[in-house]
């Protein structure tokens, strides 16, 4: 922990970090003020920034902690803690200056007492937080901001408007607090203030809605954050490193935070917004940009986009050509000199203006400032000096520079690869005395360039012939502990496509000093390359610099000479010359050009270095790219269509044979899921139908699940029974019907079934009976269809053909004189049923012209039914439908009764005569048979009286009845059945007329 | 649908209707698979297709039911004409009783859909010049009659198949955009999903998962 004295003029950063704070919490929302305070936890003190947010007329305040000092980009900045500024929030300001007195915050401080802070005491069921400000207007005006929200709140309270806080939840999730790397955190601050923790006494559902994401470690997914959101749970994608840099260890972040200046270039493209991110605006052109717009609902990590950017990613190759770069890297050991020299001897190897440039200093800075301050004079020197000297034949820009104490990295790039150059970012890692002071170590930058990800690491590593194993600790170091931040997980410097590992690394050449010296002088470079101890590390195959190349030192060792001259080190030290100054690459098809060092440069004690590399870059190719998106899309599309529900059916034409009259046939349609997913099947109704199929037709299972693979058998049956018989007898239907199969989210399939239907007796009319003599089955449809219209019968010249007619069907007849034969004395006649292939039976006799088969082998009881159930099955009852409510009303006068009866039409008359004076015969047999005349008034009344059907049926109920409530529907069905029973007693009690006496006409 | 959530805006419902062996379904595979299939068996039922296409960089998810042509199932494939926001109504360029029985498609699909939909003329089997039997200017003026938009288009060569479905979506969408076709409408054929703001902090660096998802 480390303590930051408040800067008294910290107002002039104010409006800066305000715009910072801006950018970190994105453009949803508003930073309104920013203010620069202390955090006063357990008596320490921690630098912090106040900001207060606002969003939908709801303002929280936000605390960040600085990772670096000044803040010079928002990714500086990690989001401690969010209080939002609601009625319970309490809030309580303290002149410092008359620390003894406290005071409302609405009151303004005194004005130029400038010496003295404020402290604010935060309180709220989430947080808890004493903030110390120094007094200035600025603290003033962020002050009377907190009041006048806070009371905005109370009175928006007061009128029943409840806040609730949800755009802050995203934010919280980014808090550092309670993160154990985090800072030790404000939340401690209570004890230290004296105010009671009343965290567990707050009800918890005060502060906002209950988020079980918050319960869950969701705190280093990085960019993936988690929102509740007024219930509806959604993700949304930061596109800032916010996250990432809070979890940096405090450590790391103390050492650093002083002597790392960091002066990218990357963020001042990014305020000058022109930084075309040539890949971004072909992702956006296709509609995969990383900010996805998102259905409600779905989730990222299963989401299309992050698909094709696997398929993309692994697919590289199709569309990227490989270009090549020239990377210029330099490196030296400046000494903490001034640049004296023109460095064009060193920088301008030759007539071709490299792509890039990687140049690195050590030592670039050895006062005792560099290491607590921020600015480096040095460095602005030795940063114009490189921007001067960088070849003169193309023009650059600065992609990134780093500095960790003396470390200077600084890239460049020319000017025309800038648009292709993204997600830059810098690291450093500092090795030096305690493992942690900046005077040695890694500074690394990294970038995409086109398809290629580039890292550069400038090194210093320990000193000292014998420090070699001192020297490979760093190396391990910076590797492992550099991570670019940005990134999800943070990315190491071994995940980069080309590395070049630039630096002083300090090796020695294992000889003795006058032999080195010697062979330098007789230019045995090879001999004491043999001894070069990094050489011999990577000749070991060992871990160190493993996988990394270096080119053949041709130059005598660059370390170390008298300060401007050509001249070993002729100190007393008499240090042994060594080739300290290395330039290392990785990465495939990287050619060295040149490896050089350059003493005319004599201003340092160190000879500069440079090599010059011919390194493939992947190149994205516009048209291949867009081709291969667009097959991957392709792909999609078939892999979606694909996922569509499929089902194969055995068959799709279904033809029934000569379909009779209460007789069923059935057939199986075998459904094969041949898809990959489970299928939901059912028939569904069409247009305007109100069932799936036509009554004569059935289909079960008419739903069903399919597993893939699987099969499900559907019976689809015909049965022809009272409902269908006289529509289809009668022509008005034809047996034909398509079942419509659907498939849900997915197609419909058509089953086509149709049928032979055989006319029977059964269903027909008695006008049309009247005119038959042959079997019905030998009469050709027409005929029949022809004699089945209304009003047949008045057509036919009575005169002529009137002799020829029956006075009762033949088949109304043959049952009732069968039943007359033998079932006079039969008890419980009309009770019990008959048998159901007797009946089919009966109907096949009757129909084709064998009546003389209904005989005594056969059961009365299926007479009866077959009689009862003709009679059901006319097409115009016995008493036709137009008689209907006349027969009720009259039902109790026996002479209206027989007034009706005798204005019927002639066949029916005699039909119904006939009917009623075969069961009075019935009736005779009493003691026989046990009838009673009731319940033959009541069975017969039902069938020889029918309901005329409601017209429109079929159509769908009207709304206004199926929007009814419940209530009114049971209602209805009450009345109903009581309207039937009515109905009942009344028909039976028509026909009781009839059957208690013999009347005549 | 089984695969997942995908993204997109909207939800458009196109029908395809037409004789039979016009190539409806040729035109649909065609278009959501970009291949021509050859002895495709007649559609019995209601096919289902999907593709999503980018209308003025929104995302349109297609919904489309290719109708069966045969005339005994005209009074069931009647049942699909509702909620549809586009009707791609084909006939085939050889053959012009295909072409005589426009005007009933037509019937059919301005009773059916509401008057916002987009009808689509196609003329179908435009590779087979030689065999033509409709003439491109009576069939033009046909559409231009009826207020139709109008392709002459190849399942088999692909050609202008993409044009008909997405000049479809254009003029659906272009329909929402200024207000025409009324989105609460049940019957609009469109579904719109309403995107999740997104929070945009800095263009210029936007750090991927990983970089190697980025390419």
């Amino acid at each position: 922990m480390f303590y930051v004295p408040l800067s008294k003029n910290s107002s002039a950063t104010a409006m800066d970090v305000s715009k910072l704070i801006q950018k970190k919490v994105g453009p949803d929302v508003i930073c309104k003020q920013a203010i620069e305070c202390v955090n006063v936890v357990e008596g320490k003190r921690y630098l912090r920034y106040a900001a207060i947010i606002e969003k939908n007329d709801e303002q929280s305040v936000f605390v960040f902690m600085a990772n670096r000092v000044p803040c010079l980009q928002s990714g500086d900045l990690s989001l401690e803690c969010v209080i939002p500024i609601d009625a319970q929030l309490r809030c309580h300001a303290e002149d410092d200056s008359s620390s003894q007195r406290s005071m409302q915050i609405a009151a303004p401080p005194k004005q130029g007492n400038e010496k003295g802070d404020i402290r604010l005491a935060l309180k709220s069921s989430c947080a808890d937080i004493i903030l110390e400000m120094p007094k200035n207007e600025n603290s003033t005006l962020f002050l009377a901001e907190v009041t006048r929200a806070r009371d905005l709140q109370t009175q928006s309270l007061a009128f029943g408007e409840i806040p609730t806080f949800s755009w802050l939840e995203p934010f919280r999730l980014q808090c550092t607090q309670g993160n154990p790397a985090g800072s030790a955190g404000s939340r401690a601050s209570c004890s230290s203030s004296g105010v009671p923790n009343s965290n567990d006494s707050q009800n918890p559902f005060a502060d906002d809605t209950f988020d079980p994401l918050k319960h869950m470690n969701l705190q280093n997914t990085g960019t993936k954050v988690m929102a509740s959101d007024v219930g509806i749970s959604r993700t949304t994608w930061f596109e800032d490193d916010l996250t990432s840099l809070s979890l940096k260890p405090p450590e790391m972040l103390n050492a650093s935070r002083k002597s790392v200046s960091s002066n990218s270039l990357d963020k001042i493209l990014d305020d000058a917004d022109g930084f075309t991110d040539s890949m971004l605006s072909l992702e956006k052109q296709f509609g995969i940009s990383p900010s996805v717009e998102m259905p409600v609902g779905s989730k990222p990590p299963t989401s299309r986009e992050k698909f094709v950017r696997q398929i993309l990613s692994e697919r590289d190759d199709e569309f990227t050509n490989q270009t090549t770069f020239r990377v210029f890297c330099g490196t030296w050991n400046v000494n903490g000199q001034s640049p004296a020299e023109a460095l064009h001897k060193w920088m301008v190897v030759d007539n071709d203006a490299p792509d890039i440039y990687a140049i690195c200093f050590q030592e670039l800075d050895l006062s005792k400032e560099a290491f607590i301050f921020t600015d480096s004079q040095k460095e602005t020197e030795w940063q114009n000096a490189v921007k001067a000297y960088l070849h003169p034949k193309a023009s650059y820009r600065k992609v990134k520079s780093i500095r960790l104490i003396g470390v200077l990295l600084i890239v460049y790039i020319q000017e025309k690869h800038v648009p292709y150059v993204k997600f830059i970012d810098a690291d450093s890692v500092p090795t030096g005395i305690m493992g942690f002071l900046g005077n040695k170590g890694g500074v690394s930058v990294r970038m995409m360039l086109h398809s290629s990800s580039l890292c550069f690491v400038n090194c210093h590593l320990a000193a000292h012939q014998n420090e070699s194993e001192r020297r490979v600790q760093d190396y391990h170091d910076i590797l492992a502990k550099t991570r670019f931040k940005q990134f999800d997980p943070p990315l190491c410097i071994s995940e980069h496509d080309v590395i070049f590992w630039i630096g002083d690394m300090n090796f020695r050449i294992d000889l003795p000093n006058d032999e080195v010296r010697t062979c330098i002088r007789q230019g045995k470079l090879k001999k004491l390359l043999e001894q070069d101890q990094l050489s011999k590390l990577m000749k070991s195959g060992g871990d160190v610099f493993k996988g990394f190349e270096e080119g053949i030192p041709q130059f005598d060792p660059t370390y170390r000479f008298d300060a401007g001259t050509d001249v070993y080190d002729s100190s007393e030290k008499n240090r042994i010359p060594a080739w300290c100054d290395r330039i290392l690459w990785q990465g495939p098809d990287i050619q060295i050009l040149r490896y050089d060092s350059h003493p005319h440069l004599k201003v340092s004690d160190h000879k500069p270095v440079s090599a010059l590399f011919n390194t493939k870059i992947r190149v994205i190719d516009q048209k291949r790219y867009k081709r291969v998106y667009e097959d991957i899309m392709k792909k999609m599309d078939r892999v979606e269509n694909d996922y569509l529900p499929q089902i194969k059916l055995d068959k799709t034409e279904i033809v029934f044979n000569d379909v009779k009259f209460i007789e069923a046939q059935s057939t199986v349609v075998t459904i094969a899921n041949v898809g990959q997913v489970p299928v939901e099947f059912q028939f569904i109704n069409k247009l305007d139908d109100t069932t799936y199929c036509r009554p004569w037709l059935k289909a079960t299972p008419s739903q069903a699940i399919i597993s893939a693979g699987a099969c499900c058998e559907v019976t689809v049956e015909v049965y022809v029974d009272k409902s269908s018989v006289a529509r289809l007898n009668a022509g008005e239907e034809k047996m034909e019907d398509i079942l419509v199969l659907h498939l849900t989210g997915g197609k419909d399939s058509f089953i086509t079934v149709s049928g032979n239907y055989l006319i029977s007796s059964f269903g027909s009319s008695i006008e049309a009976l009247v005119q038959l003599h042959g079997p019905i089955r030998e009469v050709p449809v027409a005929d029949l269809i022809e004699i089945e219209k209304p009003g047949s019968l008045s057509r036919v010249d009575i005169a002529q053909d009137g002799g020829r007619l029956y006075m009762v069907p033949k088949e109304i007849w043959k049952m009732v004189d069968f039943l007359h034969q033998h079932a006079l004395d039969m008890d419980e006649l009309f009770q019990q049923p008959g048998r159901n292939s007797e009946i089919q039976f009966i109907r096949d006799c009757l129909d084709t012209g064998r009546p003389e088969q209904i005989s005594g082998n056969l059961c009365v009881h299926s007479v009866a039914e077959a009689l009862l159930l003709f009679l059901e099955c006319l097409a115009q009852p016995v008493i036709p439908y137009e008689y209907y409510t006349q027969c009720l009303t009259s039902s109790n006068n026996l002479l209206l009764s027989k007034q009706i009866v005798s204005s019927l039409p002639d066949c029916h008359k005699n039909v119904f005569l006939y009917l009623c004076c075969f069961l009075r015969e019935l009736l005779m047999h009493d003691e026989h048979n046990g009838l009673d005349i009731k319940f033959l008034s009541t069975m017969f009344g039902e069938v020889m009286l029918r309901q005329p059907p409601k017209p429109n049926t079929g159509t769908p109920s009207n709304p206004s009845s199926s929007s009814s409530s419940a209530k009114v529907r049971e209602a209805t069905a009450k009345e109903r059945r009581s309207r039937l029973r009515d109905e009942e007693a009344k028909k039976a009690a028509f026909v009781y007329h009839f059957l208690s006496h013999e009347i005549d006409f | 649908m089984a695969a997942g959530p995908y993204n997109y805006s909207y939800i458009f419902k196109y029908i395809i209707i037409g004789d039979m062996g016009v190539g409806k379904s040729c035109l649909l595979h065609q278009f959501t698979e970009k291949k021509f299939m050859a002895d495709c068996p007649h559609t019995i039922g209601v096919e289902f297709g999907t593709r999503i296409i980018e209308v003025a960089s929104q995302k349109i998810k297609l919904q489309i039911w290719d109708t069966a042509g045969q005339e005994r199932f005209r009074a069931v494939t009647r049942s699909y004409y509702r909620g549809a926001a586009g009707a791609l109504m084909v006939y085939d360029i050889t053959r012009r009783s295909t072409y005589n029985h426009l005007s009933s498609w037509l019937t059919d699909a301005r009773n059916l859909t509401n008057p916002n939909t987009v009808i689509f003329l196609i003329g179908n089997k435009c590779d087979l010049d030689a065999q033509r039997d409709v003439t491109y200017e009576e069939a033009k003026q046909f559409a231009e009659e009826n207020g139709l938009m109008f392709l002459e288009c190849s399942a088999k060569t692909g050609e202008n198949v993409e044009d008909a479905f997405l000049d479809t979506a254009k003029k659906i969408y272009q329909n929402i955009q200024d207000g025409s076709l009324d989105l609460n409408a049940a019957e609009s054929g469109v579904q719109h999903k309403p995107a999740t703001p997104r929070i945009t902090m800095n263009a210029g660096v936007q750090p991927p998962n990983k970089e190697g998802c980025a390419c």
